[in-house]
């Protein structure tokens, strides 16, 4: 019996050694293709955080970033945020919104027509995919016929319920006819995964059949850099030598897995190159080790407000909700949440200051803690319990829920927060929008607009011009708002904008929060990660260096 | 026999449809779906309907468990409603690494609780016992995600010897540099059902030490630990068969937190980023596989047992009439 015993345990431990050297999936033969030589990625055994960042011997190439899941495939469809970023490297859009206008990828040109619906787009004669086909007007029309036949609809052919036509002018220039004027075709338009359509023969059903194409490292690539191997834990890409805008300094990539909580160690032990820090402690712990840590600073281009829901259960009237605002100290919502103005600052309007139409002068709600007493009295508010909801998913919505709600609890209005994660929280917040029924189930609610640069209005048309009276504004702030979106001039836009803010505004229903950096730390040796301020990151990998 | 086994697999069959039903109706009354993924504040009503109906979003929970009841029957799991690909697939290509995992960790509780047990009941009430006892107590009340953090801090962010997570080093392709990886997440996994063990083979130990047979063995003057290895081992290793079998849950739905904490690419963190996104698909295959090697787990504990023990197989046997 002893023997059987110790027979089994010996086979089992063989069994799990052998496992254990089986379940490697970058191939044995290629140990020389190692993408690092001078920053290995993550060594087995970490060297301690000071000796890491130290001046290199030699040349590095290597930049490593964590990846919070391993995604299934590699498949361009922009889902989320996080995925957004393991996907930047591999995958160029047309061009892309930012504080200064449009920065180009794929295209070089984007212009509109003195009839105001008429678009040319041009895409660069040296745009190419990796297999050297070049990127052409085929490469759009496919991916939107991809989206038709995946979903059902594309908003790049539709545009208030009508067609769009598209006119493929020559293999590199398409012209866009809209039905109507619509300024936010420009902000459709930039985040647009361009699919090769040589790849699949030009038949999108093939696209929406495959199963795959982009799970294997041969998939064909418009970025600046190409799949070298796909593990069970870590993506690893490589530079490409024949990408259009010219060729990184970073050579290799690696995106690898590291699990929750572990990140800010993993960083430290120099197992990755850089991490986001949402919170004033970790701004001033990295901020004190200069030696050793880069911080890098950039818009994250993002309106978070709160929303009073004209459906809640407590249905407060104009006075209830003027009240609210009256109470809610804006500065200390930043201080307490944030800690920083580094991270966010208190905003004015409900356009960030990287839109064209932003106006600073805009002046959004003042803080007077006495007349909010007051009328919270009058109104009958005081003592009134309140549901908010907020998305946990998202930076510092958890801190900012707690200091409203000692904020308003000071003119005796009692918040009962609710957290909860995003597939929860948006069929509850847009209730009324997603037909879900749950309207009534919150008073107050914060959201966030994120991506809000360019030159139109951004997310906030959308709030503005309201499907099904969603958000309880009247008529006429969609109106301006649609105005705006419809405004070939400029200038015109820009009055128009600032008619539809305020008058949104003066309705008391949405109280802009916070507008907030993406701070990023980085190892000393890593620079370059604000080259350009589009969030998620990172959009032109050029600008990185890892000797800096 | 195989009357028995017959009948464990009907009560398996059974057993896996009610956690079908009841996990399919638990998902079903969760907050959100996935349909969040899709739609977007300015969709028509109707494009807002195709989606759902895409999803199969649109028929009510009875309807929608049927269909994937009846496509679960014939081996398909369905399409994953984020990534459209086929399920099955994509848990199965991560199954081994969720098994090396389990595996190892089911080892290594094996072999260390079984000594510390047997010297806990051999040496009972002394404070070798206590402290055996206490590192057992201690194994069962401290949260695993717990215990996996304090790991991280000391051995990666102290001591720096472990890295922090994943299963390789990109480029290293070594079992060793594996090995390295796996040291934290096996541990943290091993030290519940380890202590659970310990406790149980304590118990065994010193209800084998008063048997006859041992009695006997020192009356011809066999050595302690002889007695203790040679012939009390064998008894109380019985019951650790029964253990092991039910330990699979906590092994299935420890690898789920664990390979969380520790980036650990099984199906356990799949089954996280599916139950974040509400991808039902996914959520129900994992659901009926951590099912499955749950009842599996003690159906062959309960057959393992009668082989061990034939008067088990000899009294089911007599109850049968034979």
């Amino acid at each position: 019996m002893q023997k059987r015993i110790l027979a089994l345990l010996m086979a089992a431990a063989m069994t799990m050694s052998m496992a254990a050297c089986g379940s490697t999936e970058a191939p044995a033969e290629k140990p020389a293709e190692t993408p690092a030589t001078t920053t290995p990625a993550a060594p087995a055994t970490p060297a301690a955080p000071a000796e890491t960042p130290a001046a290199p011997a030699v040349e590095r190439d290597t930049f490593t970033m964590a990846i919070s899941y391993m995604p299934d495939n590699l498949k361009p469809d922009f889902a989320s945020d996080d995925y957004t970023t393991i996907v930047r490297p591999i995958y160029d859009v047309l061009f892309a919104e930012s504080a200064e206008g449009l920065e180009f990828y794929l295209a070089d040109k984007f212009e509109m027509a003195a009839d105001g619906v008429t678009y040319t787009l041009h895409i660069r004669d040296d745009a190419n995919w990796s297999d050297g086909v070049p990127v052409t007007v085929d490469d759009i029309l496919f991916t939107d016929a991809y989206n038709l036949a995946k979903n059902g609809r594309s908003s790049y052919s539709t545009v208030s319920g009508q067609p769009v036509t598209f006119n493929k002018i020559d293999s590199k220039t398409l012209e866009i006819v809209l039905p109507v004027p619509y300024n936010y075709y420009a902000t459709t338009l930039s985040r647009m995964p361009i699919f090769p359509a040589h790849a699949f023969d030009n038949d999108p059903q093939k696209l929406v059949d495959d199963t795959s194409y982009y799970n294997d490292p041969a998939m064909v690539t418009s970025g600046a850099y190409t799949v070298k191997e796909i593990n069970s834990d870590s993506i690893v890409f490589e530079a490409r030598d024949d990408y259009y805008r010219g060729t990184p300094s970073v050579k290799t990539i690696v995106a690898k897995v590291v699990g929750s909580g572990a990140k800010e160690i993993a960083f430290e032990n120099g197992e990755i190159d850089y991490m986001r820090i949402t919170t004033v402690d970790a701004l001033d712990k990295y901020s004190a080790q200069s030696d050793k840590y880069n911080i890098f600073s950039v818009s994250e281009s993002r309106l978070n407000y709160l929303q009073i829901n004209p459906y809640g259960p407590s249905q407060l009237n104009d006075e209830q909700r003027e009240a609210l605002f009256y109470a809610i100290n804006g500065d200390e919502v930043i201080m307490g949440a944030y800690g920083s103005t580094e991270l966010a600052q208190n905003p004015n309007s409900l356009l960030t200051p990287d839109m064209t139409l932003y106006n600073p002068e805009t002046v959004d709600y003042v803080y007077d803690l006495e007349k909010a007493k007051e009328m919270a009295k009058s109104s009958g508010l005081e003592g009134m319990t309140l549901t908010y909801i907020y998305n946990a998913d998202r930076a510092n919505m958890e801190e900012c829920a707690v200091v409203l709600q000692q904020q308003l609890a000071q003119i005796g209005v009692n918040l009962q927060i609710e957290g909860m994660d995003s597939s929860s929280f948006f069929p509850r917040f847009f209730a009324v929008l997603y037909n879900s029924g749950q309207e009534n189930t919150w008073d107050l609610g914060t959201n966030g607009w994120d991506s809000m640069r360019g030159n139109t209005l951004n997310q906030s048309y959308s709030y503005m011009n309201q499907a099904k009276n969603a958000w309880g504004l009247t008529p006429a702030a969609g109106e301006l708002a649609l105005a705006v979106n419809t405004c070939p001039d400029l200038e015109e836009a820009k009055k128009l904008a600032d008619e539809a803010v305020n008058t949104a505004l003066a309705q008391h229903y949405i109280y802009p929060l916070t507008y907030t950096n993406y701070v990023m730390v980085a190892q000393k040796y890593v620079d370059g990660l604000d080259c350009s301020a589009i969030v998620p990151e990172f959009i032109d990998w050029l600008g990185i260096s890892v000797n800096g | 026999m195989l009357k028995i086994v017959l009948k464990k697999v009907g009560q398996v069959a059974i057993v896996m449809l009610l956690i079908s039903f009841f996990s399919f109706a638990i998902i079903d009354l969760a907050p959100g779906d996935i349909s969040s993924m899709y739609l977007s504040p300015d969709m028509t009503e109707a494009e807002q309907q195709a989606v759902k109906e895409m999803l199969g979003l649109d028929k009510s929970m009875p309807e929608q468990y049927l269909a994937w009841l009846g496509e679960a029957l014939k081996g398909n799991f369905g399409q994953s409603l984020a990534y459209k690909q086929p399920v099955m697939p994509m848990l199965t290509k991560r199954l081994p690494d969720t098994i090396l995992l389990m595996g190892s960790s089911l080892l290594v509780s094996l072999v260390i609780s079984v000594p510390l047990g047997l010297i806990a009941g051999y040496k009972k009430n002394t404070w070798i016992d206590n402290l055996i006892s206490g590192f057992a107590y201690f194994g069962m009340s401290v949260p695993n995600f717990y215990f996996g953090m304090l790991l991280i801090i000391l051995f990666s962010a102290t001591l720096h010897w472990l890295p922090t997570s994943g299963m390789h080093t990109v480029g290293v392709n070594t079992a060793w540099d594996t090995f390295l990886h796996m040291i934290m997440p096996v541990m943290t996994m091993a030290l519940g059902s380890m202590a659970s063990k310990v406790r149980y083979v304590r118990a065994n130990t010193i209800g084998q030490l008063s048997e006859e047979y041992v009695l006997a063995a020192k009356a011809k003057g066999t050595a302690p630990m002889t007695i203790l290895f040679r012939h009390v081992l064998k008894n109380t290793l019985l019951p650790i068969i029964t253990i092991i079998g039910m330990n699979m849950a906590s092994l299935v739905c420890g690898s789920f937190i664990i390979e969380s904490v520790f980036g650990w690419p099984g199906i356990g963190s799949f089954a996280m980023e599916a139950i974040g996104k509400r991808d039902y698909p996914v959520i129900m295959a994992y659901i009926m596989l951590s099912g499955f090697i749950l009842v599996m787990g003690n159906f062959i504990a309960d057959i393992l047992y009668s082989f061990a023990d034939p008067r088990i197989k000899r009294g089911v046997d007599a109850a049968n009439g034979k």
